[in-house]
């Protein structure tokens, strides 16, 4: 696999020094301070499964906050690839990596600040909650990079809109599970996540590889 | 093996539907120096990111062919990256050239002092941010070199360093391309002139 360790050092590095997920999840979290307590305070009026409904939601908008946090400006990351001697799957690779080291600690501490906060718990034992977790998390760091560097919507607005409805999809995969599945039907979702995350994967390599050849 | 290293004919590059160079036939070689000449908007700039594999607008009906050498451009605006320190910036773009850190710091030193290493790159001047793209271009040695604007942002010591780095590549037979609006005189070195005001 063509993964950079200069380029994965680097991202981290500027991930680091910028504390820009510092920035997302803080804000996020007030409002999940401030919101949910008063929902509590209503527990006999609130269905147990609105509060995984609403897990998935937060979920979604803050990996929607991460993905639009710092676009990639294409035009400046070709030249930077190319002042550095870099090839694009090298990009790709080493980037999906970072983005997904970094985020998913991030995921993990918001869904158990979640579970502090509204007392509530998913319906799945912690093994598959954690694999699903980890899935998504891949996909989603996949499918913001893919979505920069394929298209040129600069503008944050714009990726706001366009990467919900993505990430919405592959939040339906993690719904029932969370909601409670039995055991097979449970590792059928898991293996159909396993298969989107390979054939996402397979697909962006094959084209920048033969974007590169051209 | 061929010296050409990049061979158009009837290149014509463009934004969208808009068309900015039209019919060029160039032919480059890496051992001679170019200088690309020509007035605002003749097309300098377009030609030189896409000699350089920068170029992200449309190519027309164009028959290009081009040899897969190592080729880096020092343009308008710096690549480098702001958030990081220089000596960042020297492990992130350099890390496949054979020199140890020493000789590759005895280089950067040529060009900024020593106080610069573990500034971040946004605290940079104009200057100092061109010396430093400079000192990475020396460490990588690139077969192929192209500065659009070079004397922009230079000193006089800093134009003596650019005049320097270009007289040493052009001795070991490699190729330097510089695009600005009139002939730029380094020194009395040999270049061979792509006036883009011609075509």
């Amino acid at each position: 696999m063509n993964i950079n360790k200069n380029i994965l050092k680097k991202e981290i590095l500027v991930e680091f020094k910028n504390s820009s997920s510092l920035f997302l999840i803080t804000p996020t979290m007030s409002v999940l301070i401030i919101i949910f307590p008063i929902l509590i305070e209503n527990r006999f009026a609130v269905d147990e499964d609105l509060f995984i409904i609403s897990h998935l939601l937060f979920l979604i908008i803050f990996s929607t906050l991460f993905a639009i946090r710092k676009p990639i400006i294409l035009h400046e990351l070709i030249k930077e690839l190319n002042f550095g001697n870099y090839k694009k799957i090298e990009f790709f690779n080493s980037k999906s990596l970072a983005e997904f080291l970094i985020f998913l600690p991030q995921i993990f501490i918001l869904n158990i600040l979640f579970s502090a906060f509204t007392n509530s718990s998913v319906n799945v034992s912690i093994l598959y909650f954690m694999i699903s977790v980890v899935f998504f998390a891949i996909n989603a760091c996949m499918i913001n990079i893919i979505f920069q560097i394929f298209t040129s919507f600069n503008n944050r607005f714009v990726q706001f809109i366009l990467i919900v409805p993505m990430y919405l999809a592959l939040s339906f995969f993690i719904g029932p599970l969370w909601l409670g599945l039995g055991q097979e039907l449970a590792n059928i979702y898991l293996l159909m996540y396993l298969g989107i995350t390979v054939v996402i994967f397979a697909t962006t390599n094959y084209y920048i590889e033969k974007e590169d050849l051209q | 093996m061929s010296e050409i290293f990049l061979k158009t004919s009837d290149l014509s590059l463009g934004y969208s539907n808009q068309i900015v160079i039209d019919g060029l036939d160039i032919q480059l070689s890496y051992e001679k120096d170019y200088q690309i000449i020509g007035k605002n908007g003749a097309g300098k700039t377009t030609l030189m990111n896409f000699i350089a594999l920068n170029f992200d607008g449309s190519h027309f009906k164009s028959n290009v062919h081009r040899s897969q050498i190592s080729i880096n451009q020092i343009s308008s605006t710096s690549t480098l990256i702001q958030e990081l320190t220089l000596s960042e910036n020297i492990d992130y773009y350099t890390s496949e050239t054979s020199l140890t850190s020493d000789e590759k710091l005895n280089i950067v030193f040529k060009y900024l002092p020593k106080d610069y290493l573990n500034e971040k790159i946004k605290s940079f001047s104009s200057g100092m941010l061109r010396r430093a793209e400079l000192s990475i271009i020396e460490i990588k040695s690139p077969l192929v070199f192209c500065i659009d604007e070079p004397l922009n942002f230079l000193d006089s010591e800093g134009v003596l360093l650019l005049v320097d780095l270009i007289k040493n590549r052009s001795i070991t037979n490699k190729c330097n391309i510089l695009s600005s609006q009139e002939f730029v005189d380094l020194g009395g070195l040999e270049f061979e002139v792509i006036n883009l005001d011609e075509y």
